[in-house]
């Protein structure tokens, strides 16, 4: 390689950047936001997985699927393990029994075989790190329980229990301890009974996923599922069953993760635009350079170089305003409940953005110098069938729920690609028209600049469209997803007091008392209890299900013995659809063998991260025996203040106004959103750039038009009518395009992302109110390119 | 800023003392130093010199498009006051580009997204003389331009182009037209039939027209010469 001849290149390539500092600002810019967005992302997500990775039980670290079977006993144990250590269950590396119940105080016991755990160095055993001879002599089994602090004793039955970790307390979740098996056999009697299997499952696609998490997190969520192990008379499910809030963040940060990429899709959209600008203008010298004998690829590769020399210092910048993006974000989703550590920017971050950084450099770049000095144009058949495959992927993305969110998102690029590179070829094809139009001059000839010269605007207002379009999407999803969830709030808060008793007892007193209170008009009681249902855990509610409670779950009859109605999320997870039968398995210690259910209704539950089963409180009780625990409370008042101010001051009672729990639900929710709202900002910040550079740069590569007209005595106010003709054309074809997309978009966001992503599904109900902002903003986006476009002037260099 | 021209009495093309020089790197390099001249109305003015002596500099300090350094350039339009274009402030220089001066370049002097006729209507449009359109096309017929009315730059020739030039750069009748080497990109044949219509024209047309050439027949076809590398 010729390294002085591109050191002299290279040189004049960044004296050429130097010389165009409004563009090479804007590029400059442009990289920065684009690794800026995935650094930010990146970090949340991070942050995010950090905090569920604390949340999730501790017995279920590194284990991948859960084994059951019914009447699961010891010796089907003792009998799968022997079938493994013969070596029939290769990919299985790890194997643990478990046992877990509920006490009869509503404290949920969870046993697992830690010598098990500790041959497979499973990290649950890090936390029994306490356990040794002497503490067992002692007589006090080790317990790890939420919210208790270590060497606590705690006293069940005849059972002594001694602390040996603390994890964080979980609000509104059954109180856990987590104890070896023996004990948990102890407390909850029948040794002889198991309720699961838990093992880790080695295969190459769970482990390729396991790293794609490390560097892009919550990316597994989106990817197929990946093969569950062959047990023959076992069920065997994901693990994700057990912790489902884990599932959940993963699928929020797939979705952050994409639309965090959006502004990297865009500043690369940008900086191709601006490199092709960069390099018409160009273009006589570099070709001069050529006849004089340079290779051309000595040129790129200068041409290339100047921009990654342009990229590093952009992709600094990202990375270092990407840690205070994710906090901004972080704190605008949490608001002042924010107890989330920010992790700093590791190793694993600063080479996914410099690689980010560099790829839109090299990419954008490269691209821009291809087509530029391409010898033939790209054979038609080729766009043909890049435009068939893309088409192909769209539609399989979206038809084949295998291909999961992935599917989805592929579907999605597809699309936005096809749509943002058809405004070349439609320009094109106005061209003839243009140029028998008729009108003022300066509009004829700010028409026909744009359908003359696509390949200096076109990408830049492909751009435009995707950033709009996008934004459009995720605001019409929004508002669909919120119209919903308002409507949910306002049909399952209707009572206007609601009492939550910690410790599970003494709820139907305290409602008897209240219900004598001459303000009340209806108390009812209700209460929970964990269950499985084909191996997945389960929360059953159970409540007098009246006609009007029923309503409160969209169905219209009261519940009657044997009927159930289920959560979405849990119907689409068991299969199971209206009509069907459910199998509950109840608890051992209750004696109670399962009881058949029939599903006679679905309800959503937005944000729920478990199932949930409804069921009568007749239909609990034979499930679960009498009594049942109930400590929920649910007070109708028309003088629900009289009753607030009179609950005040009750210990161990948590109360809420239906309101207040309505106006915090809505609180929440918008600032989860504005996460989003903030990423689609970004893109469209820098496709606004992509527009500025566009149209800048076009005045500057029609310099001699420019001066011509100079010449001729035009004023700055015809070169404003006609740059504003220019910018407005591009803007309404950008918005064309992105209107229609947006829509689509908005569409598979709520039939297709959010039920492959959360299990959930939301009403498309399009309105106005979500388009206007990013119209307005592409509007003045438009404009001030427009006026950019007319202010700019090329230097004017009279030859002597 | 008001944009009438301020004026002077005084008559034709006077340039006096005239200075203009640029920064070139650190060191300032004098393209036209003292340079004073009178030209009558309606003459010819070749303009002569090496590259880099400063005629197209010159060309452009007459058009208002650069500002001198020291000196006076003072234009009188025919049958107007006289216009001190070394005052001029930008907007009113423009103004003065529009009303009273017509430029002929040496390369690209068609707005390539314009046909022939917008290109040519362009200067009248801007002036509001639409109503000259006809005397402005019978021009265009006389350049032998009929048949290309309705084609853009792009499918001419570079000789049809500075005939379509010329008939741009005389349209709406401007008292001084100004041609940077306006032949200096075509082959012998089309040089003379180029320079023989814009002289000819310009002479018509009543038009004081300074020609910046290497060309030294051209040159001897003016009325007045003026060479700059002789200029003391």
């Amino acid at each position: 390689m010729n390294i002085a001849g591109l050191r002299l290149l290279l040189r004049s390539s960044l004296r050429f950047l130097r010389s165009a500092p409004g563009s090479t600002l804007s590029v400059f810019c442009g990289v920065a936001i684009g690794v800026l967005s995935i650094t930010g992302v990146h970090l949340l997500g991070e942050s995010v997985g950090q905090a569920f990775d604390g949340m999730r039980p501790p017995h279920l670290g590194e284990i991948t699927h859960v084994l059951t079977r019914s009447d699961l006993t010891t010796n089907d144990y003792a009998q799968l393990r022997a079938r493994w250590r013969l070596g029939e269950l290769s990919s299985i590396d790890a194997m643990i029994p478990l046992r877990e119940g509920v006490l009869k105080d509503g404290v949920r016991m969870v046993g697992i075989d830690w010598i098990a755990a500790l041959e497979a160095r499973l990290p649950v055993v890090m936390l029994f790190g306490g356990i040794n001879g002497s503490s067992r002599n002692a007589g006090d089994d080790p317990v790890i329980v939420e919210g208790e602090w270590p060497e606590e004793v705690i006293r069940i039955d005849d059972v002594q229990l001694r602390v040996v970790h603390r994890l964080p307390g979980r609000v509104d979740q059954p109180r856990t301890f987590y104890v070896d098996m023996g004990t948990a056999a102890r407390l909850l009697g029948d040794d002889k009974r198991l309720d699961a299997v838990l093992v880790r499952h080695r295969s190459v696609a769970a482990s390729g996923a396991e790293f794609l998490e490390s560097v892009m997190p919550g990316i597994s969520a989106g990817l197929p599922v990946a093969p569950a192990p062959e047990v023959d008379g076992w069920q065997v499910h994901a693990v994700d069953g057990e912790a489902p809030g884990q599932g959940l963040a993963k699928a929020v940060l797939f979705n952050l993760g994409a639309l965090g990429s959006l502004s990297l899709l865009v500043s690369l959209l940008l900086m191709y635009q601006t490199a092709v600008i960069w390099l018409r203008r160009q273009k006589v010298i570099l070709a001069a350079l050529h006849d004089l004998g340079v290779d051309r690829w000595l040129l790129g590769v200068s041409f290339v170089a100047a921009l990654l020399l342009l990229g590093v210092p952009a992709t600094a910048l990202g990375v270092f305003a990407g840690d205070g993006l994710a906090s901004l974000l972080l704190a605008s989703a949490l608001g002042d409940n924010m107890s989330v550590i920010m992790p700093q920017p590791g190793a694993a971050v600063i080479l996914k953005a410099a690689i980010a950084g560099a790829g839109v450099c090299v990419a954008g770049g490269g691209l821009a110098w291809w087509r530029e000095w391409r010898q033939l144009p790209l054979p038609s058949a080729w766009v043909r069938l890049s435009v068939a495959v893309m088409v192909v992927i769209a539609v399989i993305g979206l038809a084949w729920p295998s291909a999961g969110l992935i599917g989805v998102f592929a579907s999605i690029l597809c699309i936005c690609l096809l749509a943002g590179f058809s405004v070349t070829p439609l320009l094109r094809g106005w061209r003839s028209r243009a140029n028998r139009m008729g009108g003022p001059v300066w509009l004829r000839m700010g028409v026909r600049e744009v359908t003359w010269f696509p390949d200096d605007l076109s990408i830049a207002c492909a751009a435009l469209a995707l950033a709009v379009a996008v934004s459009i999407g995720v605001g019409v999803m929004v508002d669909s997803f919120r119209r919903e969830f308002s409507e949910l709030l306002d049909s399952r808060l209707v009572n206007d007091v609601y009492l939550s008793i910690s410790g599970g007892s003494g709820a139907q007193e305290l409602a008897g008392t209240i219900g004598s209170w001459p303000e009340t008009s209806r108390v009812t009681v209700s209460g929970q209890r964990a269950s499985r249902l084909g191996g997945i855990p389960v929360l059953v509610g159970y409540t007098d299900f009246t006609a009007a409670e029923s309503s409160r779950y969209g169905y219209s009859r009261s519940l009657a013995k044997g009927e159930a109605l289920i959560s979405e999320t849990l119907a689409r997870a068991a299969n199971l659809r209206v009509g069907q039968t459910l199998q509950i398995d109840s608890e051992s210690e209750l004696e109670i063998a399962g009881r058949v259910l029939s599903v006679v209704g679905l309800f959503k539950g937005y944000g729920e991260l478990g199932f949930r089963i409804m069921v009568d409180t007749d239909t609990a009780s034979t499930l679960f025996g009498s009594p049942l625990q109930f400590d929920r409370v649910s007070i109708d008042s028309r003088k629900s203040s009289v009753v607030l101010s009179r609950l005040e001051g009750l210990t161990g009672v948590r109360v809420s106004s239906g309101r207040t729990m309505r106006q915090d639900a809505l609180e929440t929710f918008d600032r989860t959103f504005a996460i989003t709202d903030a990423l689609t900002w970004l893109a469209m910040l820098v496709s606004s750039g992509a527009m500025f550079n566009a149209l800048t740069g076009f005045r500057l590569s029609q310099q001699t038009t420019g001066r011509l007209l100079d010449t001729l005595g035009v004023d700055f106010g015809w070169n404003l009518r006609t740059s504003m003709v220019r910018a407005g054309m591009l803007g309404m074809i950008a918005l064309g395009i992105a209107l229609p997309l947006g829509l689509w978009l908005g569409w598979v966001l709520c039939e297709y992302v959010n039920p492959r992503a959360f299990g959930w599904s939301i009403g498309f109900s399009p309105s106005v109110q979500p388009l206007l902002l990013p119209v307005l903003l592409a509007g003045l986006a438009t404009v001030a390119a427009g006026f950019a476009g007319a202010v700019v002037r090329p230097p004017f260099r009279p030859r002597g | 800023m008001s944009t009438e021209l301020p004026t002077v009495n005084r008559t034709a093309v006077e340039v006096s003392s005239l200075g203009k020089r640029y920064r070139d790197g650190t060191q300032d390099r004098v393209v036209l130093h003292e340079l004073s001249f009178v030209a009558p109305a309606g003459a010819v003015v070749a303009v002569c010199g090496p590259s880099g002596v400063g005629k197209s500099s010159l060309l452009n300090l007459l058009a208002g498009l650069l500002a001198p350094d020291s000196g006076q350039i003072v234009v009188t339009p025919q049958g107007g006051a006289a216009i001190a274009v070394h005052e001029l402030a930008p907007a009113q220089a423009t103004l003065y580009r529009r009303r009273h001066v017509g430029y002929v370049f040496q390369f690209f002097n068609l707005v390539p997204t314009l046909t022939v006729a917008e290109n040519v209507r362009l200067p009248l449009v801007l002036n509001g003389l639409e109503s000259q359109w006809p005397i402005a096309c019978e021009r265009l017929l006389a350049l032998g331009m009929g048949s290309h009315l309705e084609s853009f730059p792009e499918t001419l020739s570079g000789g049809e182009r500075q005939r379509v030039a010329i008939a741009r750069a005389l349209a709406h009748s401007p008292s001084l037209v100004l041609a940077d080497e306006p032949t200096g990109n075509l082959d012998a044949m089309n040089t003379r039939r180029v320079a023989d219509l814009l002289f000819a024209q310009a002479r018509a047309a009543g038009a004081t027209l300074f020609i910046a050439t290497h060309d030294a027949v051209l040159a001897a076809a003016a009325d007045m010469r003026l060479d700059l590398d002789q200029v003391p």
